[in-house]
């Protein structure tokens, strides 16, 4: 068995410091891998003066360059035939950027189903009841492929699915927002009686509570229910701020307590989905390493100060996706300062690079297109 | 926000509000016709009467400095009284109006980037003679409606001439209602929102299409002098490079890819200079941004062939051959090699999307290098410190807005 398999098949999917061996072993094997495989990625490497022999301890993970997800949109790189993709997905597009894609072979996603189970398990996600669920996205369907809408359509399945209604429900030609929809799937949710599961993007859901109290529609859903945000708060990121209040409406609105509202961080170049815990903090899984980068310089900083996120994983076999720097900025803080119980430590999100409100013609035209085009499909 | 007949409407009253659109339009329309001379009095109110201090307060709300808000309101003072909008009026329409007439409703569709622009939008539409429906673009801030209402303070008979719906693009059913009832789109915006539009706009609704535009400079070894330099500099720092008017990058007149080397090295401190009079250029997220777009691009040289020079605050990606292109703005700008004798080649096929100009000449090379710009399709050329001045005169794109906003009719 291979140190990455190991890896990804461990029991317990928190306990960093046990794992960094092991971890450092993955990593080579997957650094190895994709500059055999990858001539694009191992030449990208050598021009930065890096080589795989480098990395020989824990605190040489750093000194692997990390790949912006702005490169990897432009330049995509494949360290195994295109043929051997079983799926792909893509992100979201969100500010009328170019897409990332992500493609997965049978490797990585027997890598991925060892890591779902364990962190599905430890999350005590995995559900036997009967459950309806709400989900705050698009309806699975040929012409969407985006992370956000398959993820979320495979949680679907952690518990017995009764009844699925989605958000914006697939009409054959496009989308619909089905606002009715969800109100009176939710209103008879609750006379039924089971658990429900809420998927989607925070600001959908906020949306959703705020429609809910004006109609003066007050739920009191099943105490096994479970809301489960994710997809990142994006151009949300002010809104951040106003997680108690959301907690607070959820309780009004829906009759679901906070510690039942979960949020899980992921991104399409680092598809290891990392779920808060019970303090709503991101603590690292053992796949992935977290290292926070200064803002000019990117080397490493220490803990407790913002800088650009930096996600490491040997997850990937299909795409050179070693050592990812996103264009989220966040914290990194010890495992022991959460008080939750997990030793792991934990990262923050505190937002996008960039100004709020910053934007070119060209970027609002590009967003026109693909809402436009969108609804013309 | 949503405005209608000078008040904020919530989203729920405007459904309603959608519903009767037509026939209040009629109802404007049976009415005398808007007077010019009603607009520039309730304009030129509106700008003698501005608070000024709360206007500037609102400003740098939104992340403008100081000093270039001080700017926004007196080119806004300058160009909005009466004085101005009456040259203006003779300039673009003649003296002899009577054959002229509104084209009936106009939707502008305003873009983000430019604060203030879509209140110019409508002022514009207003001024001649017709009704306004104004989108909002996404994170507007609510000044557009403010100053919009001030307007409507100033003369109430302008409230049914205006309407504003803050309605997302994707909202494409209440979007089609609002091109339904116009006579003409206004949309400022690039190439895919046009495409987009045009593939939506029934043939018998006009579209005006303002934007998406590339500005640059052009920089010749007998022109350059550090302070035609800063110019451009303080161009590229203060405007973000977020207009049309905006310097993209720089030209320079030379085959030689080490020259244009050597003009980046004399560049990057002037720009680092003016680069750090902007507020935010110290600011974690702008930074981290900026670390980004450099970085990828220093990963990606071995496969362009450019050469990066970070700045502080700011950097230059030396190119060595192309045409022009949009920055990824943060106070990045290309610089390529463009001999003036293969300024038209390079230039013509990018028709329609050449704005401005900022030139960096001597004075004896200035009328034959404007000469060969305008064939490529620009159209302003300037110096590097006023490519993004606005004055009221000025026309958009190559064309005065009122005659694109009115017909002229004709009787036996």
């Amino acid at each position: 068995m291979s140190n990455t398999l190991k890896l990804f098949y461990r029991r317990k999917p928190y306990n960093a410091a046990e794992t960094d061996a092991l971890f450092l072993r993955a990593k080579q094997e997957n650094l190895r891998h994709h500059t055999e495989k990858c001539p694009e990625y191992a030449a990208l490497l050598s021009s930065r003066g890096f080589s795989p022999e480098q990395l020989r301890d824990s605190s040489d993970l750093y000194k692997i360059p990390p790949i912006p997800t702005l490169y990897l949109k432009r330049h995509p790189m494949y360290s195994v035939p295109k043929k051997r993709l079983l799926m792909s997905t893509s992100s979201s597009g969100t500010s009328g950027n170019a897409v990332s894609v992500n493609g997965f072979d049978l490797t990585t996603a027997i890598r991925g189903a060892g890591m779902l189970a364990r962190l599905m398990l430890a999350h005590k996600m995995l559900s036997l009841r009967p459950t309806n669920y709400i989900v705050l996205g698009y309806e699975p369907s040929r012409h969407n492929k985006t992370a956000v809408a398959k993820f979320v359509y495979s949680i679907t399945f952690t518990a017995p699915g009764i009844h699925r209604e989605y958000a914006l429900r697939d009409t054959g030609q496009s989308y619909e927002l089905n606002i009715d929809g969800l109100v009176s799937a939710l209103v008879k949710y609750e006379k039924q009686g089971l658990p429900v599961r809420i998927l989607g993007l925070p600001a959908y859901f906020k949306f959703l509570l705020e429609e809910l109290k004006s109609r003066g529609i007050r739920l009191k859903l099943h105490p096994k229910s479970l809301v489960l945000l994710g997809g990142g708060w994006k151009q949300f990121f002010t809104e951040r701020l106003e997680k108690p209040e959301l907690y607070a409406l959820t309780q009004e609105v829906l009759g679901i307590g906070e510690t039942r509202i979960k949020e899980y961080f992921s991104a399409v170049e680092h598809p290891v989905p990392i779920e808060d815990c019970a303090n709503h903090h991101f603590h690292v899984p053992i796949y992935s390493r977290v290292i926070i980068r200064d803002p000019v310089t990117l080397l490493p900083v220490a803990d407790g100060t913002p800088g650009l996120l930096n996600l490491l994983t040997p997850l990937m076999n299909t795409m050179p996706f070693t050592s990812i720097l996103t264009d989220d900025l966040a914290v990194l803080h010890s495992g022991q300062s959460c008080g939750c119980g997990n030793a792991a430590p934990w990262f923050e999100v505190l937002g996008r690079v960039g100004l709020a409100d910053i934007k070119t013609c060209s970027a609002d035209a590009s967003e026109l297109l693909t809402d436009l085009s969108a609804g013309a499909k | 926000m949503n405005l209608v007949n000078g008040k904020i409407l919530s989203q729920s009253e405007c459904g309603a509000v959608l519903d009767t659109l037509e026939v209040r339009i009629l109802a404007t329309l049976q009415k005398p016709a808007l007077l010019p001379e009603t607009v520039i009095a309730a304009c030129n109110r509106l700008v003698t009467e501005l608070d000024a201090e709360y206007f500037l307060r609102r400003l740098s709300e939104l992340g403008i400095s100081g000093e270039m808000s001080r700017r926004y309101l007196a080119q806004a003072q300058e160009s909005f009284c009466a004085e101005a909008l009456r040259e203006r009026l003779n300039t673009e329409l003649g003296e002899d109006r009577k054959n002229i007439r509104p084209l009936g409703t106009l939707f502008h569709i305003a873009a983000g980037n430019a604060d203030g622009l879509p209140v110019f939008s409508v002022l514009e539409g207003l001024l001649a003679g017709n009704i306004n429906i104004l989108k909002l673009p996404k994170e507007e801030g609510g000044l557009s409606v403010e100053l919009l209402l001030s307007l409507i303070a100033a003369e109430p008979r302008l409230a049914e001439y205006i309407y504003v719906f803050d309605y997302s693009s994707s909202d494409i059913t209440n979007i089609a209602r609002l091109i339904n009832v116009a006579d003409a789109v206004v949309v400022w915006g690039g190439d895919g929102a046009v495409s987009a539009l045009r593939r939506t706009v029934p043939p018998n609704t006009r579209i005006i299409e303002w934007g998406h535009k590339v500005s640059f400079g052009y920089v010749t070894q007998a022109g350059l002098t550090d302070d035609a330099l800063r110019g451009l500099a303080q161009n590229i720092a203060e405007t973000g490079q977020l207009l049309c008017n905006s310097c993209q990058g720089i030209f320079v007149d030379t085959g030689d890819f080490s020259a244009v080397n050597a003009f980046c090295e004399r560049f990057l401190p002037i720009m680092e200079a003016e680069s750090a009079k902007i507020p935010h250029s110290t600011e974690v997220g702008y930074l981290s941004q900026l670390t980004l777009e450099l970085y990828t691009a220093e990963l990606e040289t071995p496969l362009t062939g450019n050469r990066v020079f970070r700045g502080k605050n700011c950097g230059l990606i030396a190119k060595p051959s192309g045409a022009a292109e949009s920055s990824p703005a943060m106070g990045i700008s290309w610089v390529k090699p463009l001999p003036r004798a293969e300024i038209l080649q390079t230039l013509l096929p990018h028709k329609n999307h050449l704005q401005t100009v900022g030139l960096v000449c001597a004075a004896d090379e200035a009328a034959a290098l404007r000469e060969v710009f305008w064939r490529t399709g620009v159209v302003r050329c300037c110096s590097g410190r006023d490519m993004s001045r606005f004055t009221a005169l000025l026309p958009h794109d190559g064309e005065r807005p009122l005659v694109r906003y009115t017909k002229i009719v004709a009787t036996d």
